[in-house]
């Protein structure tokens, strides 16, 4: 089955589990219970990869439960091993609940999933599969695709900004300087950016909703792209529109490694600890680096970037 | 429990509402969801070892640091290029590969994508290089050569193209003063604001100098009549643009131009029968509106639509005795163009892209006096295309032709063939041919310059009796543009060969005895040369960052012409040399130097031959911060070693120029 064919089989799954209400009546009690935040897309996408793991691990579909946020709260009657969520949205309804089984959140920002595994402290097992790359990983990767770039500019948010001592250790162990500034309002994003862009040679996109959205980001990439900064970004949609590169897991990705977290919790093993991606995807803007006389492809950073992770 | 839940509700709300607004946290969405295309497949320019022939950029900061006050002085930092700094006949005019006439009529200069090219008189981009505040520009792209393929008829040797600052990058407020010596006064003005999908810019200038001097300064010289600046001692050019970009959709943008500009100027001969020194005033004025559409990652679409009017006013008093005493001979008239374009990028596979447009323009003139009717209008419409084909990763192809009907002079077709082949990374060759074609301007097809009082013809200057057929131009050149990263040092060589058939030029003619009461006997008219011009030479730059803090430019063009007219056969310096090496300093300082020197040449005939010079420029900033605002101080002097060299005419001169200026930004 293709990729869209599985996806549209997931879609169906989990539409069928949502119209019953309750789970399909199943022979067995689900040893996993998958929460999703929606229905179709990359929800679908990662459930039906999480759903092929388990069952090269031996867990048929028929052990498994599909159900919506909804029912998030009574894990819709069953009495599940492990309890997984796909999104935002469906870890936090999850989470809100009394159950005390395990759980597990993926598909989700670690920005989202840390308040998360906080409150869940003292009441049961949780782990998460963040979406965010690993900072080690996208300043390796900026490293590799622009060796002469040294400083490398972030917008920071109140979001994010928690996160910049982490960011500004990786990158002092790659011998990059990072251009801070912090953006509070959408007005100040404008005089952030330009200090930024003064002084960067690369912007590197930390998600903060504030500063990244589909309204702001024609007037971030036309600045960044006049002053011949490109952008790094963490969405194949950043690289459409007009990132030099982006570094991202995709759902089917994630969905796969929190099929193999489940399995190893099925077979016993404790609840491993929450973590970054374990894969990535690496894409570049052809054009966009054409335009900016470099020239990069997307296979071989991949390679030397998986190369330099062995050897860490 | 609906009630527990509305209760619940309503304490949470306002906190999610805050909370909302100060930290709303990521979610998948932000990873996962789409986003509109920015850098849509036009927006993305090509790169310099891709473009169709020679290109020289002259960005921000070589602007800035280069100390220049006008454009046509900026222009001077591009190899090949010739550049006036005489107001006296028309305003600065700048060739490239030759001076061959009294205005810029063989380069294209577009300003954020409009033509500033007047069609008043012989055609002149020399207005319109005024039209812009140098502060506003964010950089200058020279197409060195031919680009008809891509530009219509103007662009025979070549395209200035101007692209104005965003207003997203000059928002708040920006001021500054210029003070010097020779009756330097300039100062300027900018306010910019905007937010996500709306911003703007409004700037005006005024700017005035006394111009050049003759042999005895500004004092007239009698040996030549020469005077040479305004009654009142300067020439001044008042300037206003307004520029409004807006995000009207995702996919659409909208942007706003609107400007004037008015130049007073000096000119004429203080004996001259028919042309007494006075004062001249030319005034422009503009509307644009762009609109661009993004079709799809791969396809775009723009729509420009302008008008133009240009009101050119030089009024005089023939000086002589009754019954004429007292005629008006009245130079000015008007001028109009409207101009829409359409222009389709797309990228038809990863290897193939096109641009493909139409335009339609109406060019309207005035002038009773020039042209003997009361108005001319000439309708022109146009197809272009440039494929880029990608033969192989590194070799690619560039095939343009435009194709351009005019209701004066029939059709003409231009077509270009360019081949860069990446030799290795960083280094490229270039190999092309282009071929051109001119037609006559409307003052070059029907002059008509009479002066007529009480029915009595006094003089008749210029009266055309045919049209001239289109001059042509064949041009061929191998280019070499090489990089080598580590030195950051760049080379971009090219070397042509321009061949100039049908060459339009002013002839004198004979008139019957008695026809006009004053001067010879005769009239010119403009005609095609029967032999060929031909302009060979090299064009070498190297750019290259020598030490710290440093950034160092070299050119040097050799240039050979052969012309049955002895005039144009020396119309560009055989050999011309340009230094520039900017420094930065401790505390902040910020050096310019720039040295030029160049070969004899004459402009516009054969007897204004005008010496070999060498000119050195020095600038010297040191940038301050005063409470929240930025400023600069900026003291430059032009022609440092002080000896005055010819400048357009061989009466006149480019004096020791010193000028302070200083900038704040809010």
């Amino acid at each position: 089955m293709n990729r869209a064919g599985a996806a549209a089989a997931a879609l169906v799954a989990i539409a069928t589990a949502l119209l019953l209400g309750t789970a399909p009546a199943l022979a067995v009690e689900p040893l996993i219970v998958v929460v999703a935040s929606e229905q179709g897309g990359s929800h679908a996408e990662a459930t039906e990869a999480l759903l092929t793991e388990l069952e090269q691990g031996g867990v048929g579909r028929g052990q498994v439960a599909l159900i919506g946020s909804r029912d998030a709260a009574t894990l819709g009657g069953h009495a599940p091993r492990l309890v997984i969520a796909l999104g935002s949205a469906a870890a936090q309804a999850l989470s809100d609940s009394e159950s005390k089984v395990s759980q597990l959140y993926a598909l989700l920002p670690r920005a989202a999933a840390e308040p998360l595994l906080v409150k869940a402290q003292g009441r049961r097992a949780a782990s998460a599969i963040y979406l965010d790359q690993a900072y080690a990983r996208q300043l390796e990767l900026l490293r590799l695709a622009l060796p002469e770039q040294r400083n490398v500019g972030v917008l920071w948010g109140p979001a994010s900004e928690a996160h910049k001592p982490a960011l500004a250790e990786a990158a002092a162990l790659r011998g990059l300087r990072l251009v801070s500034h912090f953006v509070d309002s959408s007005a100040s994003l404008y005089a952030q950016l330009q200090r930024t862009l003064d002084e960067a040679q690369v912007l590197l996109a930390v998600a903060e909703p504030s500063i990244w959205n589909s309204s702001s980001i024609q007037y971030i990439l036309l600045a960044s792209y006049r002053a011949r900064v490109p952008l790094v970004a963490f969405s194949p949609a950043y690289v459409r529109a007009g990132a030099l590169l982006a570094i991202y897991a995709t759902p089917a990705q994630i969905g796969s490694q929190a099929g193999v977290m489940a399995r190893a919790v099925l077979a016993g093993r404790a609840l491993p600890a929450p973590q970054y991606p374990a894969q990535f995807t690496v894409q570049v803007n052809g054009h966009v680096a054409r335009a900016l006389g470099l020239q990069l492809d997307e296979a071989e950073l991949t390679a030397r970037l998986l190369e330099s992770e062995r050897h860490r | 429990m609906l009630c527990k839940t509305a209760a619940a509700l309503a304490v949470l709300l306002p906190i999610v509402a805050i909370a909302a607004e100060t930290a709303k946290p990521p979610s998948e969405s932000d990873f996962l969801a789409d986003m509109p295309i920015v850098l849509s497949v036009s927006r993305l320019s090509q790169p310099l070892d891709e473009a169709p022939g020679a290109v020289t950029v002259l960005d921000r900061d070589t602007i800035h640091r280069s100390g220049a006050r006008t454009v046509p002085d900026l222009l001077r930092l591009v190899p090949g290029f010739q550049v006036t700094n005489a107001f006296e006949n028309s305003p600065p005019i700048v060739s490239y590969h030759g001076g061959f006439g009294d205005y810029s009529n063989r380069l294209q200069v577009l300003i954020d994508g409009r033509s500033v090219y007047s069609p008043f008189l012989l055609g002149n981009a020399g207005n319109g290089l005024q039209t812009v505040a140098v502060d506003d520009i964010e950089r200058i792209e020279v197409l060195r050569g031919s680009n008809s393929a891509a530009y219509g008829a103007r662009a025979i040797l070549g395209v200035i193209n101007i692209v104005t600052r965003d207003p997203n990058d000059t928002r708040g407020l920006a001021a500054s003063v210029t003070r010097g010596n020779n009756g330097i006064a300039d100062w300027s003005a900018r306010g910019g604001w905007g937010n996500e999908t709306l911003s703007l810019r409004l700037s005006a200038r005024r700017s005035g100098d006394e111009g050049l001097v003759g042999p005895l300064g500004h004092w007239l010289d009698p040996a030549t009549n020469t005077g040479l600046s305004a009654p009142d001692g300067v020439n001044h050019l008042e300037i206003a643009n307004l520029r409004v970009d807006f995000r009207a959709s995702e996919r659409d943008s909208v942007e706003l131009r609107a400007g004037a500009a008015t130049l007073y100027s000096g000119t004429g001969n203080l004996f001259a029968v028919g042309n007494p020194v006075r004062e001249k005033r030319n005034q422009t004025r503009y509307l644009q509106a762009d609109w661009k559409r993004v079709l799809g990652p791969d396809s775009d679409l723009a729509v420009s639509l302008s008008h133009s009017e240009e009101v050119p006013r030089d009024n005089f008093n023939y000086k002589l005795p009754a019954p004429f005493f007292g005629t008006v001979v009245d130079f000015g008239g008007e001028a109009a163009n409207d101009v829409l374009t359409l222009a389709h990028t797309l990228r038809l596979d990863p290897s193939l892209r096109l641009v493909w447009g139409g335009e339609l323009r109406r060019e309207e003139v005035r002038s009773q006096q020039l042209y003997g009717v009361p108005q001319l209008a000439t309708n022109f419409a146009r197809l272009f295309g440039n494929l880029e084909w990608r033969l192989s990763p590194t070799l690619l192809a560039n095939i343009g032709a435009l194709e351009e009907h005019s209701s004066l002079s029939g059709d003409s077709l231009a077509p270009r063939l360019m081949l860069n082949w990446h030799l290795a990374p960083g280094q490229t060759l270039r190999l092309g041919a282009s071929r051109a074609q001119r037609p006559p301007s409307l003052y070059e097809a029907k002059s008509n310059t009479q002066y007529i009082v009480n029915g009595v013809l006094l003089d008749e200057t210029y009266v055309s009796r045919n049209v001239p057929q289109p001059e042509t131009v064949l041009s061929r050149e191998i280019g070499y543009l090489g990089e080598i990263r580590p030195l950051h040092l760049t080379i971009d060589l090219r070397l042509f060969s321009e061949r100039v058939e049908h060459m339009i030029r002013a002839q004198a003619y004979a008139l019957p005895p008695h026809t006009k009461l004053l001067g010879s006997q005769t009239a010119q008219e403009y005609l095609n040369d029967p032999i060929p011009t031909s302009i060979k030479g090299g064009e070498f730059q190297l750019k290259m960052a020598p030490w710290s803090g440093a950034q160092l430019t070299y050119n040097h063009t050799h240039t050979d012409i052969d012309s049955p007219d002895s005039g144009t056969a020396q119309s560009a310096p055989r050999d011309a040399k340009m230094l520039m090496l900017t420094q930065r300093l401790p505390r902040e300082l910020d050096l310019s130097l720039i040295h030029h020197l160049q070969d004899a040449m004459t402009w516009q005939k054969a007897g204004n031959v005008l010496s070999g010079w060498s000119r050195t420029d020095l600038r010297l900033a040191y940038p301050f911060a005063l409470g929240p605002s930025r400023g600069e101080l900026a003291w430059v002097v032009q022609n440092l070693g002080g000896h005055r060299y010819n400048d357009y005419n061989n009466h006149f001169f480019f004096p020791r120029l010193v000028f302070t200026t200083v900038s704040m930004r809010l």
